[in-house]
């Protein structure tokens, strides 16, 4: 750069000496030469002309014309007013001067002579001599002019083209300096690289020219290691794989990319190559580590989210069936059990009634798992010890598991309480234990339930429960581990799709129902599973601030007849119908409403003679508990149960206040039924 | 003009070539051209009395070139219009006057004009006057600036002086170097005018047209009464070495005979009747 001008500095001063010296010297000069060559034609000529008119003078007089003194004289002064440079002799040839014009001479001068010849004798010579003087004083002022004209040129010469070369090497550097800063400041590695074609054709070879501070920081190295060095080498064998796309946008084929990671570095890069001069070519690598893990990340929420919204149609599904199949099998468990009532026992259509109602056991069972799945059963939230609702289990847990298999309870004590429906809690702990079962199959193994409590920090969160919405705090937690077979990579990312089983016989639904309640209770799960090795579920739920109250579970008494006048409410016939048919088995009078309106209606009417009001949480135009509300506002110690195997609501707070509400799941028992009856019958007359 | 120096020069030369038989002596004599012309008449008349005698009259060289010639030895007299230079004398030149003839001013014949002022003569040389009347230009010839005639005409008046310096600065002037050129050039040319002796006019013969000045005629009356202010002299230049003919000649026209013949030609004789030796 700095060469560059300076070698212009030194060429302009070369061709400006040059140009303004000749000025100076060659212009006076040819003007002093030019001038003399015409001086001396201008004498030449003048003198010819004389010398004629002397020959002629001669001719006339040949003897006396040397005494002609007048016309002579007249003849050399004429035209010299003008110039008085000029000094003219006629010399004889003996020396003698006939006839003198004297000029200003002296100094430098020029001298002509000329021969005067008669009859080819040289009579006489005519002997000019021109004073240079006022020709070397012109000379002299057009030396004066053409040194001021040289210096002017040298000026413009010296100046101007310099001028330009420093503008423009300015502007020039300045650019340099910017893409210098640019290439340095950027936060991409850029390195531009020589291609040339490999003397052992296919490959190319390819070397470093330059890099910029970011590149070398991602490569970790400094520059002496880089320049000049193989870039296949540096860049690794990522590199050398895209050399042809290399070749090709070398060879002016707009540009590439491709996504590359260093050896021995997990980042990944993307790298755009174009090349900046033939020859040349640049790769930028831009770090896309984070971005893409984001993206991925990204990906892995859009397939959560689309997840959960199939869920949410199933569960809408699943829980609208559940619902209609309630009702059925309600009216199918009362009409079972009034039938049970009048069949002799001893008949052995007694059996054929149980094994039926075994059946509408298991059908209930099956629309209690899609109901939980929906997450829409979950109803009455109470505050519950994990312990003791494992205790409750106890004897049905016996009965689910097979002889072979040991079960271990590991239960904690002084747990802190949380709130839960039990039921739902119970249905999870049942689904964990069949699935722990199974997995062991027919072999000997150990099935270990285990309770804690314990916190967990918004660390343990991001960690173990990514995508579960928890908040950080104390929990409670269960674990169901098992020694079975336990569950490959693939098994376990699909294990909560619905219908998903690897049982000939399972309907795939144990763990999706699961779901369904953690879901409801907002609670967290995390699997730790290697096939061949065993399983561990386990379960967390946010630990209750309250108090726990400790309730004394009476055990169920005999049957007794019961007195009492019940309003019966529900939309579906089916319902009333058989659900009647069981009060009335039991000694209750029974009134029947079909919506909310009607049941709020008949409870102005008869409100002396109901003790009871037992009513459908969904129903058209008054729903279950803005009837009860409206009963409540008529008389606030009125016991109203409410009853449903779906619902809309996510719970319903029981006995708030002196308002008594109970909860009655469908389908219920008679049993459940005559419970529920009793309870709230007993109840306003302690 | 040639050809009447050549003529003039075969008469002579005829004159003379009966005397060469006897010992002819020959006078070469040269000068100024109005002298020269005062000379002629002269000349003729003494050959005619002494036949052996030849004298040359050449193509008038001028009083300087005549003297210079003269005392180079290559003429026996020569006739001046002017005194002789100290440097001259100390060669051995020897001068007496003879006379004066008037400078008379003379034009082409077809010139309207007889008189002319000092004032217009002045004009006519500064060049502010270009005609004589419309349709008549006037054509100025000129005498060498060194010319004893240019040098008498400034005399004049201080403005002719000056005008005469003027017309010498003058490109493309007409210039005639001798008396008898001068009068040949002015009869020839239309309109011309110029000075001339009037003795050339006289002996000439030329078709010239002499003008009085101011009123008075140049004549020798006019020159005696002093009337006339231009005048132009005639003088005598011998030396040592000058032959006895010659001497003789000179003689002659310092004689009474060669006086009234003189003044016949215009010339006013005021040397004495003997000429010092
Ligand atoms: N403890 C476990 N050990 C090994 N595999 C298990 C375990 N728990 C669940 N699985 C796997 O998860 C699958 C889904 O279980 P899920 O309870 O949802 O359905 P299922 O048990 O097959 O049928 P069902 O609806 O009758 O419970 C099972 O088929 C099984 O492959
Ligand atoms: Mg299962």
């Amino acid at each position: 750069m700095m060469k560059f001008s300076d070698s212009v500095e030194r060429l302009s001063m070369v061709v400006a000496w040059g140009i303004s010296s000749s000025i100076a010297v060659l212009v006076p000069m040819i003007f002093f030469l030019g001038s003399y060559q015409y001086l001396r034609g201008v004498l030449e000529a003048r003198t010819e002309l004389r010398s004629r008119e002397i020959s002629h003078i001669i001719e006339d007089s040949p003897l006396m014309w040397r005494f002609e003194e007048i016309r002579l004289s007249e003849l050399l002064g004429r035209g010299l007013t003008e110039d008085r440079s000029e000094a003219i002799d006629i010399v004889a040839p003996d020396g003698e001067v006939i006839a003198q014009n004297r000029g200003i001479t002296g100094g430098l001068q020029t001298r002509y002579y000329h021969q005067i010849y008669d009859a080819g004798q040289v009579v006489a010579q005519i002997r000019v001599s021109y004073s240079l003087r006022p020709l070397l004083l012109r000379t002299l002022l057009v030396a004066l002019g053409s040194l001021v004209l040289a210096f002017l040129v040298f000026f413009m010469l010296r100046t101007l083209p310099l001028r330009a070369v420093n503008e423009s090497a300015k502007v020039l550097k300045e650019s340099e300096k910017r893409y210098r800063s640019l290439f340095e400041s950027m936060k991409e590695g850029l390195a531009i690289h020589r291609l040339s074609p490999g003397e052992s054709a296919p490959f190319p070879t390819m070397q470093v020219l330059d890099v910029n501070p970011n590149c070398l920081a991602i490569l970790q190295l400094d520059r002496q290691a880089v320049l000049g060095r193989d870039s296949f080498a540096i860049f690794g064998p990522g590199f050398l794989e895209h050399c042809s796309e290399f070749q090709r946008v070398e060879a002016r084929e707009g540009f590439a990319t491709f996504d590359l990671t260093l050896p021995g570095r997990d980042r990944l890069y993307a790298v755009q190559v174009f090349s900046p001069a033939k020859g040349q070519i640049a790769t930028l690598f831009e770090d896309i580590t984070d971005r893409r893990e984001a993206e991925n990340e990204r990906l892995n929420l859009e397939r959560q989210l689309l997840h959960t919204q199939k869920l949410e149609s199933l569960g809408i599904l699943s829980g609208g069936i559940a619902h209609d199949f309630n009702n059925l099998l309600a009216a199918m468990q009362s009409y079972l059990n009034l039938v049970q009532m009048k069949v002799d026992p001893q008949s052995p259509a007694f059996q054929y009634l149980e094994s039926m109602e075994r059946v509408v056991h298991r059908a209930t069972d099956l629309t209690r798992q899609m109901l939980a799945y929906s997450g829409k059963s979950r109803f009455v939230i109470k505050q519950h010890s994990l312990n003791q609702v494992i205790e409750d289990m106890n004897d049905l847990l016996k009965v689910t598991i097979p002889k072979k298999i040991l079960l271990n309870l590991d239960l904690a004590p002084l747990l802190p309480p949380f709130e839960a429906d039990a039921a739902q809690i119970q249905q999870l702990i049942l689904n964990l234990l069949t699935n722990a079962s199974d997995a062991i199959g027919d072999q000997e193994g150990v099935i270990r339930i285990t309770t804690r409590s314990l916190r967990l920090g918004v660390g343990d969160l991001a960690k173990d429960f990514q995508g579960q919405a928890l908040e950080a705090g104390a929990f409670v937690a269960l674990e169901v581990s098992d020694t079975g077979c336990g569950m490959s990579p693939e098994v376990q990312t699909r294990i909560f799709d619905p219908f998903f089983s690897t049982k000939s016989l399972g309907r795939g639904l144990g763990l999706s129902a699961i779901q369904g309640i953690l879901r409801g209770h907002h609670a967290g799960l995390r699997i730790d599973s290697q096939q061949g090795q065993g399983t561990t579920f386990k379960v967390f739920f946010r630990a209750s601030a309250l108090a726990m109250e400790e309730k004394n579970q009476a055990l169920a008494p005999a049957r007794q007849r019961l007195e009492g006048t019940v309003l019966l409410v529900d939309d579906e016939m089916m319902i009333t119908d058989s659900v009647s048919a069981m009060l009335e088995s039991m000694g209750l009078k029974v009134l029947i409403a079909h919506d909310g309106r009607q049941a709020v209606k008949a409870f102005q009417q008869e409100r002396a003679a109901i003790d009871l009001v037992l009513m459908d949480l969904t129903m058209p135009h008054l729903d279950g508990l803005e009837a009860a509300r409206l009963i409540h506002r008529l008389d606030p110690r009125m016991p109203v149960i409410l009853s449903s195997g779906y619902s809309e609501h996510d719970s319903i707070q029981e006995g708030t206040g002196e308002k008594a509400v109970g909860f009655l799941q469908k389908p219920y028992t008679l049993q459940a039924l005559y419970e529920a009856m009793r309870g709230s019958l007993e109840r306003p007359s302690p | 003009m040639r050809t009447t120096m050549f003529w003039a020069l075969v008469l002579s030369l005829g004159t003379a070539l009966p005397g060469l038989c006897q010992a002819t002596e020959v006078i070469r004599i040269n000068g100024s051209g109005s002298a020269l012309d005062m000379l002629k008449p002269l000349a003729e008349s003494y050959q005619r009395k002494h036949r052996q005698v030849q004298i040359v009259i050449e193509k008038p060289l001028g009083s300087s070139g005549a003297i210079k010639a003269l005392l180079a030895g290559v003429l026996d007299v020569a006739m001046s219009s002017r005194p002789i230079s100290a440097e001259e004398a100390g060669r051995g030149a020897r001068w007496q006057s003879y006379g004066k003839t008037p400078l008379a001013l003379v034009t082409e014949m077809s010139a309207p004009v007889s008189d002319i002022t000092t004032q217009f003569l002045e004009d006519i040389y500064a060049g502010r006057v270009a005609q004589w009347k419309p349709g008549n230009p006037i054509r100025l010839v000129l005498r060498p600036q060194s010319d004893i005639d240019t040098q008498i005409l400034r005399s004049l008046s201080p403005g002719l002086n000056q005008a005469v310096s003027l017309s010498q600065g003058r490109p493309g002037m007409l210039m005639a170097v001798t008396d008898l050129e001068a009068m040949a050039l002015i009869a020839k040319t239309q309109g011309g005018v110029g000075p001339s002796g009037l003795v050339g006019v006289l002996v000439e013969n030329l078709p010239l047209n002499v003008l009085t000045l101011n009123g008075v005629r140049p004549t020798t009356g006019t020159l005696a009464s002093g009337a006339y202010p231009l005048a132009k002299e005639i003088s005598v230049v011998t030396t040592a070495k000058t032959p006895a003919a010659a001497l003789a000649f000179i003689d002659f026209i310092f004689s009474a005979t060669g006086r009234s013949q003189a003044e016949k030609v215009g010339v006013l004789v005021t040397g004495s009747p003997v000429p010092s030796r």
